[in-house]
């Protein structure tokens, strides 16, 4: 056969391939569409990301040292290397923890930083969102002004010219007006506010440095060095490692991304595969007629081969033009959720690339439909008219299924730079695809055996059972029970409606187990998509339902002042004005620094510390972070305690330096013990402190409160807590609040002691809803993709059904039933589909919420019902609106043309 | 005389054949009496198909009128066209067409659901079925079935909401001579027991030798007995 001929039969049996080819086509586009998609928003959001590191690090060297800030005399170190000649220029800057009154009326948290600008900023001017053209010497020119994070200006509802007054610790609140807007630039939500020196005087003494910005004359890294041996508690960060870490964390940002992409990928080539084949079974009198016209299988192969790489041309242009569409919706979303302002760019190279994968794609897809057809026993088939394409083997099956996998690894290594991660995509997916198939292929059996009820007697009896688990999942497992009670619906339909109305169930539940293979792959491609998106939203819904509640609710210590010591007589006397204060606790608290433990100095433990403990999830190095001190005297004594050894305080211990440790100092590599000193140093002085440990506690999970994350860990008497800490200790009062007047109570005393720092739990309340609210953007638009494809292939495999079973509906037309009716039979059918996707999926979920609660997170974490029942809704109704798209066309086949003699 | 069944007048049947029309049926007439089986033969592409479909009310002609059972057919709306072929026509085709999902029974209740035929379907249609020697047979699937079995199963189908009229399409075209035999040795007995019209087209002599009168078509005409 000449090329020409070839290619003109290759174009031309295409074209009368109609609705399989488009199908085909269509899935490769859905899929090559999704990963054009996430490439380029990725791309996009990483190049703002990595765009000016320098500039985000705040010079060549940024070294931050918030736990145990640096005091003024710790800056001589820079002057001297300054005078040294190896550095520059340097900046140093204070932080301030602060609050404002958002515009929902809530009181937002966030730190304040204090700049001298110029020099700061000394990295070069960071990127504005608004103006864009800002400039931070500029934008802090006059008292008041300053230049606030996009976070924070979210979380503020505030913008370019807003106006608030700004609350911290000892300062008399300053009245700001935001001049400028900066872009993030990493994916922690940054809230940040950047004030200059000079004015932030109403903001309290800012005499401590949280962080130096430093340029350097010669090469950064050894400066660095020099800079980590002075400040052995500091992190010292150079431009390098600065963009070493970001392209790490975009790195693995775009991996992600490219991952789900592959993933609508693998689902959409089944569409593919389920079309291609659909294709050649309808031309298999063709195939049939080659063969025995003497072509070889391999002819074959390259006459389908060069159909696949036409379609899959097709594709792959279709799926760019779709992905770069898409990937301004994606972009935004991204961008929203990360509070970025990006310019989408759209490189040519992702788009021709996409081509080549769609080519790709298509082939290996269509190994399995062209190896098939070629398999065509040419005498049975001329001569019978049927049959031929028995698919003898299951080997052979095997075999090829173990090809396309390693085929799709080959792309999706590519794809992914990683050999290993492409293995675990297709592993993975391999096996979940296994399980999910056998799994529904049980299901349908189940159903197709069950029913319809052969006797009213047996039928209520099961009908009673259901009832009974109904009765056990809604006590126990309560999501599962919307799974139930569908199954006792649907037996009680076929029950006791009568049978000219459950026909449509019996013809749906027939069909689907009849054509098991193909409804099981369409089952699990669309279960795929719904379980990812269930998964995520369900997981992030309950996660912020649960967190909402349990701080909306909590009625214990949910709101904290805290205050310079003088100002503790002021806050509690502004707090007898609460109309919702039900107690409250004041405490003195000190922030120190160890110096030594048992008469060994701490460095020498530096260098053997976990990072986190395992039990108790407290950071190790936080347990000597500060003394809080009770007012022993007064009865006033530590509270939601367990004692580990030792025992407790009291008043006995009034004006003596006995202390309450952590439990975890018993462990190595610190091994205290009682009776053992522990010295501690004020951070923002040389005032230091011995400490005889009389007691250790641990705090329980379930009684930690909201107050404790402001309490340091050292427990002791007030006079020891003063000796350290001195005029720089802080008085921090907890109270206790109903919960209905929280908000109120906190802005008012907030406006009583404005140089105290007012905290409270609706706060946080706003903090998680925003937060969780955009990762629920970010994952709804990325699992958006991966549904696509599920849609797709139901919209394919309800398109193909409908050709392969046009007879069985022009006789159902034949015999007196209406278009309607037999799309009802459609929809009723796919409908199933739905419901059974949703059903795994609220049991998917429920078991990823079993493990979440149980290893993650440690506490359970509930599934809202009405979740559930959401879900089944949805996957119902989207896959019976799929199907009505897809069939009604279809289903209006005038009888006499099907029924035929074909 | 008594009014025909069926009375076909002037049917006419063109299609659009890319920018022409092409002539199917030019102009057919004629009339079945109750109780007569007439056989329909003619070469393939003569048009006999599109009569039958016409007549069963599956197809419209573009022109002339068909009166079955006193009701003119070729214009009623879809939706009551639809009812009164589950109560007034029953169809047998070459290739059986059942259902397979569904048993034999099931298959032959299905025009029961849709004229929502009072009584119990199931007894009434188990009663067909054993009429037409299936009695034992009842919950088998077409896939089940031999081709004589299944055709009997459509010929169940097309009795069990008892229409005046029965067209049939090559209804032993699939099945070998004996079971065409037994086929065609049942539609008599139904015809002769129940009164029935049958009309079937069909290309076999032996099949059109048991009919009462034979219509030849050609071109998409009458010829001559």
């Amino acid at each position: 056969m000449s090329l020409i001929f070839a290619l003109r039969y290759i174009v031309r049996s295409l074209w009368r391939g109609g609705t399989p080819a488009l199908l085909a086509m269509t899935c490769i586009a859905v899929g090559i569409a999704g990963i054009v998609a996430l490439q380029i928003a990725s791309a996009t959001v990483s190049n703002t990301l990595i765009s000016n590191v320098r500039a985000a690090n705040g010079g060549d060297i940024s070294l931050s040292s918030n736990a145990s800030p640096l005091s003024a005399g710790d800056l001589d170190v820079f002057r001297s290397l300054m005078r040294a000649g190896r550095i520059r220029g340097w900046t140093a800057a204070s932080t301030l923890h602060a609050t404002a009154v958002g515009e929902n009326h809530d009181l937002i948290p966030f730190e304040v930083e204090v700049v001298s600008s110029p020099p700061y900023p000394l990295g070069g001017e960071p990127a504005f969102a608004s103006p864009s053209n800002g400039r931070v010497e500029t934008a802090l020119a006059r008292p008041g002004d300053v230049v606030v994070s996009s976070f924070l200006a979210q979380e503020l509802g505030a913008q370019i010219g807003s106006r608030f007054v700004v609350n911290s610790i000892g300062g008399r609140g300053l009245m700001v007006v935001i001049r400028g807007i900066l872009n993030q630039t990493n994916f922690s939500q940054d809230d940040t506010m950047i004030v200059q020196r000079r004015y932030a005087g109403a903001l309290g003494r800012a005499t401590t440095y949280a962080n130096v910005f430093v340029n350097t004359v010669g090469p950064p890294a050894s400066l660095a060095a020099t800079l980590r041996d002075a400040f052995p508690s500091a992190t010292v960060q150079t431009v390098t490692e600065a963009l070493q870490a970001d392209k790490a964390q975009v790195h693995d940002f775009q991996q992600f991304l490219t991952l789900v992409g592959l993933l609508a990928l693998l689902i959409a080539g089944i569409g593919t595969l389920n079309a291609m084949q659909s294709m050649y079974v309808r031309r298999r009198l063709e195939i049939a007629m080659l063969k025995a016209m003497g072509y070889r299988n391999v002819a074959l192969y390259l006459l389908f081969g060069g159909e696949a790489i036409i379609l899959g041309l097709g594709a792959g242009v279709v799926g760019a033009l779709l992905g770069a569409l898409i990937s301004t919706v994606i972009t935004s979303a991204l961008a929203a959720a990360l509070a970025l302002q990006v310019t989408l760019v759209i490189d040519p190279r992702p788009l021709l690339g996409a081509v080549g994968l769609g080519v790709g794609a298509t082939l290996i897809f269509a190994v399995i439909p062209i190896v098939r057809a070629t398999s065509i026993r040419p005498l049975e088939l001329l001569r019978e008219g049927e049959g031929g394409m028995a698919w003898r083997g299951w080997t052979k099956t095997i075999g090829l299924i173990v090809l396309v996998a390693i085929l799709f690894m080959a792309l999706a290594a590519t794809e992914l730079g990683s050999t290993v991660l492409a293995v675990e995509l297709v592993a993975g997916a391999l096996a979940a695809f296994a399980v999910l198939t056998g799994l529904f292929a049980l299901v349908l059996t189940v159903l197709e055996r069950i029913g319809p009820p052969r006797s009213r007697p047996a039928g209520i009896l099961v009908l009673l059972v259901l009832l009974a688990g109904l009765a056990v999942t809604a006590q126990r497992v309560t999501p599962l029970a919307a799974v139930v009670a569908l199954a006792v619906v649907l037996w009680a339909v076929m029950l006791f409606v009568p049978v000219e109305r459950r026909l449509p169930m019996l013809v749906a539940i027939r069909s689907l187990s009849r054509r098991q293979a193909r409804t099981s792959v369409i089952l699990v491609a669309f279960l795929a998509g719904v379980l990812a998106m269930a998964i995520s939203l369900t997981v992030a819904i309950s996660l912020r339902n649960q967190i909402n509640t349990a701080l909306a609710t909590a009625a214990t210590n949910n709101l904290v002042a805290i205050a310079n010591s003088s100002s503790a007589r002021q806050i509690v006397r502004a707090s007898h004005s609460l109309t919702g204060v039900r107690s409250r606790q004041a405490v003195l608290v000190a922030q120190t620094v160890p110096v030594s433990l048992d008469g060994r100095p701490f460095d020498v433990f530096a260098g053997r510390l976990p990072s986190n403990d395992g039990d108790a999830s407290i950071d190790t190095r936080r347990t000597l972070g500060g003394v809080t001190g009770y007012d022993l005297a007064q009865g006033s004594r530590p509270t939601n305690l367990t004692l580990a050894a030792g025992r407790t305080l009291g008043s006995g211990d009034s004006g003596h330096d006995n202390i309450l440790v952590n439990a975890v100092l018993m462990r190595p590599p610190f091994s205290l013990s009682l009776g053992d000193r522990i010295v501690l140093r004020a951070t923002d002085s040389d005032r230091s402190g011995s400490g005889h440990i009389v007691g250790f506690y641990v705090v329980r999970r379930a009684t930690r409160t909201f107050g404790s994350f402001f309490t340091p860990p050292v427990l002791a008497d007030r006079s020891f807590a003063r000796r350290i800490g001195g005029s720089g200790a802080q008085s921090i009062v907890v109270f206790s609040v109903d919960p209905t007047h929280l908000s109120t109570d906190a802005a008012t005393l907030q406006r009583a002691v404005p140089g105290a720092l007012v905290v409270d739990t609706a706060a946080l309340v706003a903090i998680v809803n925003q937060v969780l609210g955009e990762l629920l953007d970010v994952l709804a638009v990325i699992t958006a993709l991966v549904l696509g494809a599920g849609t797709a292939v139901v919209g394919n495999g309800v398109g193909l059904a409908m050709l392969e079973r046009r007879r069985e509906i022009a006789l159902f037309k034949s015999v007196g039933f209406r278009n309607r009716s037999v799309l009802g039979f459609v929809l009723l059918e796919n409908a199933l589909i739905g419901t059974l996707a949703g059903a795994l999926s609220v049991l998917g979920v429920a078991i990823a919420l079993a493990l979440i609660s149980h290893f993650a997170l440690r506490r359970a974490v509930g599934f809202d019902p009405a979740v559930a029942v959401m879900v089944l809704v949805f996957a119902t109704g989207l896959a019976a609106a799929i199907a009505y798209v897809a069939a009604r066309g279809p289903v209006g086949v005038r009888p006499i043309e099907a029924l035929r003699n074909e | 005389m008594t009014e025909p069944t069926l009375s076909v007048r002037d049917v006419i049947k063109e299609l659009p054949l890319g920018s022409e029309r092409i002539s199917i049926l030019g102009g057919v007439s004629f009339d079945l009496q109750a109780g007569e089986m007439v056989a329909l033969m003619g070469p393939s592409g003569s048009g006999k198909s599109t009569l039958l479909g016409i007549v069963a009310g599956l197809d419209r002609p573009t022109s002339g009128d068909v009166i079955l059972d006193g009701l003119e057919i070729s214009r009623l709306p879809e939706r009551r066209l639809a009812a009164f072929r589950a109560s007034h026509v029953g169809m047998v085709f070459q290739a059986y067409n059942l259902i397979p999902t569904l048993t034999a029974l099931e298959n032959v209740q299905l025009p029961l659901f849709v004229t929502n035929h009072n009584g119990h379907h199931a007894e009434h249609a188990q009663h067909v079925l054993e009429t037409v020697g299936l009695g034992h047979r009842l919950h088998h699937r077409p896939s089940q079935l031999s081709g004589g079995e299944q055709q009997r199963v459509a010929v169940a189908r097309a009795l069990v909401s008892a229409p005046p009229l029965l067209i049939a399409d090559e209804p032993t075209g699939n099945l070998d001579s004996e079971s065409g035999a037994a086929l065609m040795e049942l539609l008599s007995s139904l015809r002769a027991e129940l009164g029935l019209t049958i009309l079937l087209a069909t290309h076999n002599d032996a099949v059109a030798a048991r009919a009462n009168r034979v219509l030849r078509l050609r071109d998409g005409k009458l010829a001559g007995p």
